[in-house]
């Protein structure tokens, strides 16, 4: 498990990266983290939906209800162009951010991002 | 038993109970705990565990409570934030109109000149889009209107100009139709005036004959009566419905006359006639235009062309889908060199056109081109348009409404130092110059609105009017359409932004810390207000010079001296009359009219001077073929005209050989012909009626204008040839001053009395000859009027800009007049500056007006020289306006108690 802080921090940055391979919904997200970080991370719901309705808040994802094959219908999200922008920035600061542990440790110890 | 279904329920119901939660987000997590719990169900695990390992991942309630908090804050924020904008924009806006209301109301003179002369300006664009646009729809509203033409003889002569002709032989669209592919329908359409017999008093209707395809092809729909049948039967006959409440009375259903008579008399017969249909009245943008239509089975036997052989008969075709007019015309040459080889050969050998294949041809007019084609209408049309005349009405009222737009600017710049500290006031309250702009071009737009509505009441004021002068029937509701609401919508816009967008770019400029410290003010010299000025009163002035050399011309052509008295000389229509009749005729006015002491002379004549012309060949002395007219005269012609003969004799009766040898020639015929001595040359070239005769000349005319005064008189050849009479188109008629209307009855009794079925048509040749001018007298009026227009906007804008001279200076013509100085120094003071702008508009004024008028007067082949006196009292009389204007406001300011003036501000 990461610490905290940690995760808190990525949390943005990675939903936006989820979000701009395709639109999707909640538990795909948790899903789609878990399997990445071989579930070094894990995301509850009651973080990642209010995150979710911040970043719309903001007019970086936008959300539509569709319906599924089986129970009630599931509600997608979809990246806005300033979402994809947000998305740009952010992977910037990270690179940057990566750039200084890198000569600090020597590359083979950097963040691969 | 763990029931997944129940535990969902019961965590449902906890999160609910918290009311933290919008149903959609709780809709949401539902979801979620349904997928986790699937998810591991499917992976083996039993139910209950599943849905405990959900509940673990999705977090305590407090937590998500606290999450989701923060969540809806911001959203009920941003709401906030939006509505308090809202309001504080409806704030402002309360404020930008009390304070523009506050500004009108203080200078209510102001106001009344920017409202005033906008609505003007408004109302003269609305009534030319009215009219312009009335032109435009012509036709246009048949469903099929683009697949119909009309069929026309295009007509080469020999020196290349190009001649139309409309009417067709009755015979031949069956033929055409038949060899000529791509026609779908075709209808001939004759017209003509007859009477109709009704509780024994007979009623003047223009009639069609039509075939029964009509009302097919042309969207007249039917009251009463079915499009495709109604004139099927060659007794039927369609109404107006105006004619049919003219003859049966207002009726709720139509249907109900269907079947009743109507007696036409034609030719002291009655024909009865079956309603078959009634049909609206033609629409005012419609060129077909009749009372009453019947089947064009009755072409032969009422004779409506006039005879059974072809006359007054125009085809329309309706081509098939997806065809041309180029495309049928290609095909038109090989039909009409068959169809009509022995007219063209008739017209060839007749010098009437030039040799080749195209010299004469049949081509397609597109039903809506034919409004504004004037050289190939018919006079029985609805009036044709000249569309020059649309772009210049609507140059015009655009230079109106800039006119007021410019007093608009100029005002408003002018005032500007009076609202620099309300500017300022707002910048250092923290307005930035985009509101403020917004804030003057709101209050432009405000003020464009009300000068649009007034606008709208002018237009409703001033349509008689305008109908009368344009000849049209315009009524308001064409702006009660998406088109009419556009304009009316981009008028507002368009004055609003233009007008206010200058003066908002200054006004939003002034510096806060200058302004309210007072420095700032708007510096004396304003070039661009000056300029401003300067263009309005060029305009205007312009507009007088061109309105009085329109006035002088017209006057000259309406008085000059024609070469022959056209005073009290009666024309009689004689064109319907056969050759025997027309004899008849002059016999009984000579023995019997003449007597009567009002009546002092009968003459014929070939064609009346406007009502056609005939032209024919001959040789000039170096063997060139050229065109004369030829003018069929009568022995008294010469004398009842007034007409000076310059040389030679007159014809005479003694002589019997004048009527088949002689001729007499005008001065032009001499003078273009080469003939040095006139008397005893003989004509050669045209034989015609004078067979193996070479005619000789026997006098020589002074030269008289028989056509318009747009061209020089040209070379002309009289003559009294008894096989030409057949030729006699009028009788003229000349009476003693004083026994106009008594003669009128006499020849009109003659006439009732000869051929009491043949209408009696009369007419004046001075007031004929003056129809020749009704486009220029139009022209004349409408500058007249539109010049009136303009220089009260501009003299408008000028007692506005006075007004704030006058205020501005107020104090100082105070301490000048307590200095000492005259009533009359002070009003020179202000009225010189106004002057000076005056001053320059002339001379730029008169050389526009210069080349404008010259080039008008070169379509006149006798025109006034330019009048200079004209254009000299057109400025003095734009300076003295201007000068009243101004002095009005200089001579209040400078008779003023300088006490008063001093403490002013």
């Amino acid at each position: 498990m990461l610490p905290k802080a940690l995760v808190a921090a990525s949390l943005e940055p990675i939903m936006l990266s989820l979000l701009a391979e395709r639109d999707r919904y909640g538990y795909q997200i948790i899903q789609r983290v878990h399997d990445l970080s071989d579930g070094k991370i894990q995301w509850t719901a009651n973080k990642l939906y209010p995150l979710l309705h911040n970043l719309e808040n903001r007019g970086l994802v936008t959300a539509y209800w569709q319906p599924s094959e089986a129970g009630p219908d599931r509600k997608y999200y979809h990246l806005t162009t300033e979402g994809h922008g947000a998305l740009a920035r952010s992977k910037q600061d990270w690179l940057d951010l990566n750039a200084v542990l890198v000569k600090l440790w020597g590359p083979e110890l950097a963040l691969d991002i | 038993m763990f029931d997944l279904e129940k535990a969902i329920a019961t965590w449902r119901h906890q999160y609910q109970h918290r009311r933290f939660l919008l149903r959609e987000d709780l809709d949401e997590l539902e979801r979620y705990l349904r997928d986790y719990v699937t998810h591991r169900m499917a992976e083996g695990e039993p139910p209950e565990a599943a849905f405990r390992a959900a509940l673990r991942t999705l977090g305590d309630v407090g937590g998500a409570e606290v999450e989701y908090r923060k969540v809806y804050w911001a959203k009920l924020r941003r709401r906030r934030r939006f509505l308090h904008e809202l309001l504080s924009h409806f704030d402002m806006l309360k404020n930008y109109l009390t304070i523009a209301w506050r500004n009108l109301a203080k200078h209510k003179g102001y106001a009344f000149i920017n409202i005033s002369g906008l609505a003007l300006g408004m109302a003269c664009c609305l009534l030319i889009f009215m009219l312009v646009r009335h032109e435009w729809s012509f036709d246009r509203f048949h469903t099929e209107a683009d697949r119909i033409h009309r069929v026309l003889i295009q007509e080469t002569k020999l020196d290349g100009e190009v001649d139309y002709r409309i009417l067709m032989p009755p015979g031949m669209p069956e033929e055409l139709v038949a060899e000529v592919p791509g026609v779908e329908a075709w209808t001939r359409v004759v017209r003509g005036t007859m009477n109709v017999l009704h509780e024994g008093q007979e009623y003047g209707e223009r009639f069609y004959e039509v075939d029964s395809s009509f009302f097919q092809m042309f969207t007249f729909p039917l009251l009463a009566g079915d499009a495709a049948s109604v004139l099927r039967d060659p007794n039927g006959i369609v109404l107006t419905e105006s004619r049919a409440v003219k003859y049966f009375g207002e009726r709720v259903n139509w249907q109900e006359i269907l079947g009743e008579t109507v007696t036409v008399s034609r030719n002291n017969q009655l024909y009865p006639f079956l309603v078959t249909g009634v049909v609206p009245d033609f629409p005012q943008h419609s060129s077909l235009d009749a009372d009453m239509l019947l089947s064009f089975e009755q072409y032969g036997t009422l004779r409506l062309g006039g005879n059974d052989w072809g006359g007054r008969t125009s085809l329309y075709l309706l081509l098939e889908e997806g065809r041309t007019g180029a495309s049928v015309e290609a095909v038109l040459p090989a039909f009409t060199e068959r169809y009509f080889a022995n007219r063209i050969e008739r017209r060839r050998a007749g010098d009437y056109i030039a040799e080749g294949p195209d010299a004469f041809k049949l081509i397609l007019q597109p039903l809506p081109q034919i409004h504004f084609e004037p050289a190939r209408s018919l006079p029985y049309e609805r009036a044709p348009h000249d569309p020059r005349y649309s772009a210049i009405l609507a140059g015009i009222a655009l230079l109106v409404l800039l006119l007021a737009c410019i007093n608009f600017m100029t005002l408003s710049i002018g005032r500007s130092a009076g609202r620099a500290r309300e500017v300022g006031m707002r910048k250092v309250l923290g307005a930035h110059r985009g509101q403020l702009m917004k804030q003057f071009w709101g209050e432009a737009l405000l003020l464009s609105l009300v000068a649009l509505i007034l606008g709208l009441i002018l237009v409703v004021v001033l349509l008689p009017t305008f109908n009368t002068l344009t000849g049209e029937a315009l009524a308001l509701s064409s702006f009660v359409d998406p088109m009419g609401l556009l304009l009316l919508v981009a008028l507002l816009l368009v004055v609003g932004l233009i007008a206010g967008g200058y003066p908002a770019a200054v006004l939003s400029r002034f510096q806060p810390a200058m302004v309210l410290k007072g420095i700032e003010k708007l510096r004396g010299k304003n070039w661009l207000t000056q300029g401003l000025v300067v263009v309005q009163f060029t305009a205007s002035i312009g507009l007088i010079m061109c309105a009085g050399v329109m006035y002088q011309q017209l006057n000259y052509l309406l008085n000059k001296d024609l070469g022959f008295e056209d005073e009290q000389v009666m024309v009689v229509g004689v064109f319907r009359l056969e050759d025997s009749e027309k004899d008849q005729l002059l016999g009984v006015m000579r023995n019997q009219l003449m007597t009567h002491a009002d009546i002092l002379d009968v003459s014929r004549i070939g064609y009346p001077f406007t009502q056609g012309y005939d032209t024919r060949s001959w040789m000039t002395t170096s063997n060139e073929p050229r065109r004369a007219h030829m003018i069929g005269a009568d022995f008294n012609f010469l004398d009842l005209m007034e007409i000076e003969l310059v040389a030679g004799r007159n014809f005479s009766l003694d002589l019997p050989s004048d009527s088949t040898r002689s001729v007499i020639i005008n001065e032009a015929y001499a003078r273009e012909f080469g003939i040095t001595d006139p008397l005893g040359h003989q004509l050669t070239g045209f034989n015609g009626f004078f067979g193996e005769v070479t005619p000789t000349v026997i006098g020589v005319v002074r030269d008289f204008n028989f056509r318009s005064l747009h061209e020089e008189v040209a070379p002309a050849v009289l003559n009294v040839h008894p096989d030409y009479y057949g030729s006699t188109n009028g009788v003229l008629v000349k009476v003693a001053p004083g026994g106009v209307q008594a003669s009128v009855e006499r020849v009109r009794d003659t006439w009732n009395l000869l051929f009491p079925e043949k209408p009696f048509e009369y007419s004046f040749l001075n007031e004929d000859l003056a129809t020749l001018y009704e486009n220029e007298e139009r022209w004349s009026q409408i500058v007249a009027y539109a010049t009136l227009i303009a220089l009260l906007i501009a003299c408008m804008g000028l007692f506005g800009l006075a007004t704030l001279a006058v205020a501005r200076r107020t104090k100082e013509i105070g301490i000048r007049k307590v200095l000492g100085a005259s009533t009359t120094g002070l009003t020179a003071l202000v009225a010189k500056e106004f002057a000076l702008l005056v001053g320059v508009a002339i001379v730029l004024a008169w050389p526009l007006a210069y080349f404008w008028s010259a080039e008008w007067l070169t379509g006149f082949a006798y025109s006034i020289t330019l009048p200079w006196g004209v254009f000299a009292l057109a400025s003095l009389a734009a300076l003295g306006i201007a000068l009243a204007t101004v002095s009005f406001h200089a001579l209040r300011a400078a008779t003023a108690n300088p006490v008063q003036t001093l403490r002013y501000e």
